[in-house]
């Protein structure tokens, strides 16, 4: 598909690029049992054994060609499933599709034949709430432990119950395993982590390797499943779920992470943010994504190199920089906690043109480090051999996969929540999305590199602003209430490009001040997904690159 | 002058005093606390599957074939290189040269046509190959 | 110039030391002047191990990335090659299960015990040259790549997956190196007309141009850089020293061969990697860098000998900070449609230079 020419208008896109509910609705006809208005879009009800023909409509005919996430959920009567679908060409057009199941017979038919994504994010669905997939390829838990009793996110799960999780050896999917003299198995299925130096965590990669090469690969993942959403569903939506997203990405990515959930919730309860303050999320959120791409930059290279090896340390040196600015203005460096529904935590740190300072020569001396990243990175020929055509994803792949952020503009896929649907003060700023058309692991980290010079323009244009500021203009918080009770049944979801990609939330309020069900749609979940796509046939050290390549944050991953 | 390999043998003899003095000495020094749990051999933390000694699909046989070839024919090539200046120097250039140029042009040959067949590379797994394919 | 030839030229190390012990020219005597000749070179490279391994290893990398590295114990940490050793000789041997054992035992003794083996022909300057036999050169590169046995020894027996990957690489890697290492090897062999280590030195005292009073020797390095070069690659491979540290691969294979391997086994893995490397400085150092030769007299050679090894070490650790590693397959590939057509290219045209000069 070619991102130059005009797109046709899909069925059910109006002239001015938004989307006719009513069109969808006829060209779902019968499937479409009701309409519910969710804040972000409207969602259709469909009958549980009718979701392939519902999907597949709107993906076919309407072009939503992006499932960015598969929420779950029990309420007291039944159990729904939403799939949120977007268009990658536009994702402020969006579509929800809910299918209720019956709560004594919990089955619903699969979307993966539609969207390969849903696969995994089905059986999230299935491990924590419960429900059951028909079709689905490979119905297991993922999060949990197989052997683990009940869905904790279920209403009826019983958390005091005894788990007895087993230590014991995985099986080979390939062929049976055999030990001891006359064994005929001529592959080896090895355990590429949890604990292993090049898994970036505590992620379990089980391999089948002929050879040297790759036969099979399955991300095993959950070790660090820490009950993000239930830590969420428990708290105030006013001050105590602020502190968690900090905990996802957590690798100097917090602010973005914070924003995520401003954003819904702010969208959720209607609240407005100053505009001054929405420069300052700007600034800090992009300083964020330096310090971020600085470290997947470097642990990238330990993959590739080997050893801890100058490159690493150059770009701890220079996320340094961007920790110390970051803990200036929050005072913290990791868990930055910094944004407020309605604005920000406080203002910038006196005295400001200090600040500023220090700053404008962070971002004066990044050229001459990007440089110098360049040479010693990615104009070494052996780095190019690597890296060049090496974990190859196609943009029809990475659609597939509900790929986003670097991963998806790696692969030339022209998408990027802060130009297409915009938020913060991104509109009014002149900076690019960065794309690239080799779709292998070089490009993923070309486009990583670049887009730190296109956040240094970002943060430039914000500091101007700032430092121009009229003082009696700076607001850096409106007027919210102490308790946020968001009407009951208010649905919504929301997301932001944040480091990795799209990270969105998914709230349903019951009419108290916490939510009833908080779900964290995770960009590093749905990249890691494509995993098996670039590494199978190829060689083990291409398979460590493009898990190093995807940039993985393994809290964010298991939530 | 004494024959030089009293003196090889001598370092030979030293090189095992080394490192069975300091096993030695590490045996002295070092605890034993004999336990199951940590005699597991290492793979990632988990337990292992399967055998670790497989029919091993070893992709470079047909170079480490060839390597055998190459590797007796370079051992021809020392006693040439030796006397070669002297012999230049008695028979001419081209009685000396030739003979090793036609040598090493079968060897280029049978180079070239072990490239050509694609001997000389990693040999591709079917199995993953075919994976890819699906 | 010719009285340092001489020194050069001079009887090997246990000849002179039958002269100054008191033990006669007897059988005894000699037996004991060449323990006593080994034992000294023996120590020689154990000294400047201990020194690289725990010390100068760290040091080099900290100052490739902006760091302090040891700093704490003795004058510019350099105690703590005391408390490493002490550390390490110290902890618990772990045998895991299903290890072939004498095999498994075996490696780590075969490793450094190759490597020490190949400095009894290195004629070191300042008279430290334990033997010079008529084979020398030859005689190197069989006992350099016994190690190559140590690895897939280590790798086989330990039942590990990562370090059965990693032994089976070792041997790849093996295939891909060791061909064009012996081509280029012989390359000089043409120029020295001799495999005696002492020949090939004297060979490069000659000078080769002079300019302004400043005589540049006919160091192979300097008469043949083509050769010079491809030679420090291949030796790269050998030493398995990144960008071809593919046997051991941190990020992929753990530690790949050695990943079992604890307490005083990894000491000997360790020790046995850097003789290995200053072995390989010590067979470039002679080959292509007039062996002890420098500036000043011939009696402080062997400070040029150490600090040509030293300068070769301190490549592989630059190497090491810089590059990226190579993929297996991608290494056969350079070995074998690089470097091997190079190294025979190279080897043509030496014959014919050589041919038409003499």
């Amino acid at each position: 598909m070619s991102l130059e020419e005009p797109r046709p208008t899909d069925v059910g896109e109006a002239a001015d690029g938004t989307v006719d509910y009513d069109e969808l609705e006829a060209l779902l006809g019968e499937t479409a049992l009701d309409r519910e208005d969710h804040v972000n879009a409207p969602a259709f009800v469909v009958r549980p054994d009718e979701v392939q023909e519902a999907l597949s409509a709107l993906r076919e005919e309407a072009g939503f060609d992006y499932c960015s996430n598969v929420t779950a959920q029990q309420y007291e009567d039944r159990f729904e499933s939403i799939y949120h679908l977007k268009k990658y060409d536009d994702p402020t057009q969006e579509v929800g599709v809910v299918v209720p199941t019956p709560t004594d017979d919990p089955i619903s038919q699969t979307g993966e034949p539609v969207y390969r994504t849903a696969e995994w994010h089905e059986r999230e669905a299935y491990d924590l709430v419960g429900i059951e997939y028909e079709g689905h390829p490979d119905m297991r838990r993922i999060l949990l432990p197989e052997t683990w009793q009940g869905h904790p996110l279920g209403l009826d799960y019983n958390p005091e119950k005894p788990q007895v999780v087993p230590f014991r050896e995985h099986a080979n999917p390939l062929q049976p395993d055999t030990r001891g003299e006359g064994a005929e198995s001529d592959t080896m299925f090895l355990n590429i982590g949890p604990h292993h130096p090049a898994t970036h965590g505590v992620l379990h990669v089980k391999t089948v390797l002929d050879g040297e090469q790759i036969a099979d690969v399955e991300p095993d993942i959950g070790y660090l499943h820490r009950c993000e959403e239930q830590m969420c569903q428990q708290s105030t939506y006013r001050h105590q779920i602020m502190p968690y997203p900090d905990r996802w990405d957590y690798v100097s990515a917090g602010i973005l992470n914070e924003w995520a959930y401003a954003r819904a919730a702010e969208d959720m309860a209607d609240i407005d943010v100053p505009e001054y303050a929405q420069v300052i999320r700007t600034m800090s959120a992009e300083l964020c994504r330096i310090a971020s791409h600085m470290l997947a930059l470097g642990t990238f290279a330990l993959d590739v190199f080997g050893d801890f090896t100058a490159v690493f340390q150059y770009a701890f040196r220079d996320r340094e920089v961007v920790q110390n600015i970051l803990e200036d203005l929050t005072g913290q460096r990791l868990m930055f906690n910094y944004l407020r529904l309605g604005g920000v935590a406080w203002d910038l740190p006196e005295p400001r043109s200090e600040f500023f300072e220090k700053i404008r020569d962070f971002l004066d001396g990044l050229p001459e480090k990007t440089t110098e990243y360049h040479n010693l990175i990615t104009s070494n020929e052996i780095f190019q051999v690597r890296c060049v055509d090496t974990g190859e994803l196609p943009p029809e792949t990475a659609k597939q996969y509900g790929a986003t952020g670097p991963v998806a503009r790696g692969s030339g896929i022209d998408f990027d929540l802060r130009r297409d649907d915009p938020y913060g003060y991104y509109e009014e700023l002149d900076w690019d999305v960065i794309t690239e058309d080799g779709c292998d692991n070089y490009s993923r980290v070309l486009v990583r590199m670049r887009e730190v010079e296109e956040s240094a323009k970002i943060i430039e244009q914000c500091v101007d602003l700032l430092a121009e500021w009229p003082e009696d203009d700076r607001e850096i918080q409106s007027n919210v209430p102490r308790t946020l009770k968001p009407d009951a049944d208010t649905e919504i979801y929301r997301g932001v490009e944040a480091a990795k990609g799209e990270l969105g939330i998914y709230m349903r309020s019951d009419g108290t001040d916490k939510p009833a069900r908080f779900k964290i749609r995770s960009p590093c979940f749905c990249n890691l997904h494509t995993l098996r796509e670039m590494s199978e046939g190829e060689y083990i050290p291409d398979l460590i690159a493009s898990l190093g390549s995807l940039d993985i944050v393994l809290g964010e991953v298991d939530r | 002058m004494s024959n030089p390999w009293i003196a090889v043998g001598a370092l030979a003899l030293v090189g095992l005093a080394i490192p069975l003095s300091m096993i030695a000495i590490s045996s002295l020094l070092r605890p034993s606390v004999p336990e199951q749990g940590k005699r597991a051999v290492y793979e990632s933390g988990e337990v292992p599957t399967g055998d670790t000694r497989i029919r091993f699909n070893i992709q470079y046989y047909m170079v480490a074939l060839l390597f055998v070839v190459f590797d007796v024919e370079t051992v021809l090539i020392f006693p040439w290189a030796l006397i070669y200046s002297d012999a230049v120097a008695e028979f001419g250039l081209g009685p000396v040269l030739g003979p090793m140029l036609v040598f090493l042009a079968i060897l280029v040959i049978g180079l070239g046509w072990a490239w050509r067949t694609g001997a000389v590379r990693w040999v591709k797994s079917e199995r993953a190959e075919i994976k890819t394919q699906l | 110039m010719a009285s340092a030839l001489t020194a050069l030229q001079g009887a090997p190390l246990p000849d002179r030391l039958v002269e100054v012990l008191p033990f006669g020219s007897g059988p005894l005597g000699t037996a004991i002047a060449a323990l006593v000749g080994a034992a000294i070179v023996g120590s020689l490279m154990m000294t400047m191990t201990a020194v690289a391994g725990p010390w100068a290893k760290r040091k080099v990398t900290a100052a490739f990335t902006d760091r302090y590295a040891v700093n704490r114990l003795g004058p510019f940490g350099l105690v703590i090659i005391v408390a490493d050793a002490v550390r390490l000789l110290s902890k618990e041997l772990i045998v895991p299960e299903g290890v072939d054992r004498p095999a498994w035992d075996l490696a780590p003794i075969v490793l450094a015990f190759s490597a020490l083996l190949g400095f009894a022909v290195i004629p070191m300057g300042s008279g430290i040259h334990l033997a010079d036999p008529e084979v020398g050169l030859v005689y190197v590169f069989a006992i350099a790549s016994i190690a190559s046995l140590g690895l897939v020894m280590a790798g086989y027996a330990s039942n590990n997956k990562f370090s059965m990957l990693g032994g089976l690489r070792a041997v790849a890697q093996n295939l891909a190196y060791e061909i064009p290492l012996i081509l280029i090897a012989v390359s000089v062999v043409l120029f020295a007309g001799s495999l005696q280590m002492s020949e090939i030195v004297a060979a490069q005292a000659e000078p080769l141009v002079t300019v302004a009073g400043f005589s540049v020797p006919t160091w192979y390095a300097f008469v043949n850089p083509f050769a010079f070069v491809l030679f420090v690659i291949a030796n790269l491979m050998e030493v398995g020293r990144n960008p071809f540290d593919i046997p051991e691969a941190p990020t992929e294979l753990v530690a790949g061969y050695q990943t079992e391997y604890s307490s005083v086994y990894f000491v000997l893995i360790y020790l046995g990697e850097f003789l290995h490397i200053f072995l390989g400085g010590a067979v470039i150092a002679t080959l292509f860098l007039g062996g002890p030769a420098g500036p000043g007299p011939a009696s402080i050679g062997i400070v040029w000998f150490i600090a040509k090894i030293w300068a070769v070490y301190l490549f592989t650790q630059w190497a090491r900070s810089a590059l990226p590693r190579l993929r297996i397959d991608q290494l056969i590939e350079i070995g074998w449609k690089g470097m091997l057509v190079l190294a025979l290219a190279n080897l043509v045209l030496t014959a014919v230079i050589v041919g038409v000069i003499a």
